[in-house]
């Protein structure tokens, strides 16, 4: 269902058709599903861009899309049709990044492996390794891939900020790397 | 063939410098396929990371709204016309005062951006300022070797005879978020952000590693901008 609006979004871009024709949404709709769905549509940005700004713009272009009257959305469907926007635009502007700077901050790198609108399912798969990780991962490992790879750093500003050294810290992030990589071939999770 | 403990290995060393790579060698390397699937599992490993993290995380969503109402105020208000006319005359009266009183909202809600808009500029001016005032060193292990000097002299009473002295390390230009975390980590305390807009400040701080942690907080206290407080172990940003 999702799939199909997300497909209905990219093909009215150039044929506009007037909301208001179809008993288009009012202020008051548009202010309640913004106050209903905001957050979980900006979580899900950030976890797809990693940045703030970005992600907020993302979101704020899915409402502006909605009043400028381009896009048409069922009511019985408003979280499914938001949230696959969001994915549908995070991509578009992934696509957009050098394929240096996906490699280096590990963003989503294939966007065909991507095209899952079903969220929930997604976010079951998160925390399902959350738990792996929360069970399987020391407390210096999770916070060495924390640093390394959500706050941004070098190695070797890990290395300083833990004062310890950098091949203590390649030691742990070499060791979360194994074990988020066993933990996807033993459970042979398809991403 | 390549074995899996040498693939990441050589991953970990790539992403440390990808910047060496072109983009067409990166390209190749992105081809092999299991380095692609190695890249993408870690990708989702870091957004499970992040979607973890963001439980904790509050979004002020009415201060969102307002700010997204403000941006679009004219279409907004077109919908709340169509909406007046489409209920008839005979009811228009009873919408006629929500639209006034809306309109007279936004008129607020312009305003108090304007304000933020003026200190911002103002914030950013001090920042350029200070910019100006304190260069920016282009290598920062030789910075560490002429900053230290003059500020060995601490109390006599934190520094013990046979401690041997820490490097300080330099934040330069980095955003207060990824500073605290790091400050926070090494001294084994949370942080917490109530003021949102403050995780993005981006500062020069020289972190001298031998300093207790009430110390450090101190010392960033001094920047204007900046409210640290210390509670049950946990660093609070107001």
């Amino acid at each position: 269902m999702a799939r199909k609006e997300m497909t209905n979004e990219r093909a009215q871009s150039d044929a506009r058709i007037n909301s208001a024709e179809r008993g288009g949404i009012g202020r008051s709709q548009i202010e309640s599903l913004f106050k209903t769905h905001y957050t979980q549509m900006y979580h899900l940005a950030l976890t797809l861009l990693f940045d703030e700004a970005e992600s907020k713009d993302v979101v704020s272009d899915v409402f502006a899309s909605l009043l400028s009257g381009k896009v048409v959305m069922k009511a019985d469907n408003a979280k499914a049709f938001l949230l696959a926007s969001v994915h549908h635009r995070c991509l578009n502007v992934l696509q957009h990044k050098q394929v240096h700077e996906r490699f280096a901050r590990l963003l989503t790198e294939d966007t065909d492996t991507l095209v899952c609108d079903n969220t929930v399912e997604e976010q079951l798969q998160m925390e399902e390794l959350m738990c792996y990780v929360r069970d399987n991962l020391s407390p210096m490992e999770q916070n060495v891939f924390r640093l390394r790879y959500l706050r941004e750093m070098t190695c070797q500003e890990v290395a300083e900020a833990l004062n310890v050294s950098r091949q203590t810290v390649h030691a742990h992030l070499k060791q979360s790397v194994e074990k988020i990589r066993t933990y996807f071939n033993s459970n042979s999770k398809a991403i | 063939m390549m074995t899996e403990e040498k693939r990441i290995e050589w991953l970990l060393e790539l992403q440390d410098h990808p910047e060496q790579m072109t983009e067409e060698q990166l390209q190749q390397i992105l081809s092999d396929d299991e380095m692609r699937l190695l890249v993408q599992q870690l990708g989702l490993a870091k957004r499970a990371f992040k979607h973890d993290e963001l439980k904790n995380v509050t979004t002020e969503v009415d201060a969102e709204w307002e700010k997204f109402a403000a941006c679009h105020a004219e279409e907004l208000d077109a919908l709340d016309e169509r909406e007046r006319r489409q209920v008839g005359d005979g009811t228009s009266g009873i919408h006629k005062p929500r639209f006034v009183l809306r309109l007279a909202t936004h008129k607020i809600a312009a305003s108090f951006i304007g304000v933020l808009l003026a200190s911002g500029i103002a914030f950013a001016a001090i920042q350029v300022v200070r910019n100006i005032n304190t260069p920016k060193p282009q290598q920062p292990t030789t910075e560490q070797t002429t900053d230290i000097d003059p500020v060995t002299s601490l109390p006599a009473d934190t520094v013990q005879a046979d401690t041997i002295p820490v490097e300080p390390y330099i934040f330069n230009n980095v955003p207060l978020d990824s500073m605290l975390t790091a400050i926070a980590t090494a001294h084994g305390v949370g942080v917490e952000f109530e003021n949102e807009a403050a995780r993005h400040l981006r500062f020069h701080f020289v972190w001298k590693r031998e300093d207790s942690l009430s110390r450090v907080v101190e010392k960033l206290n001094t920047f204007e901008a900046v409210n640290i407080g210390m509670e049950d172990k946990t660093l609070v940003v107001k």
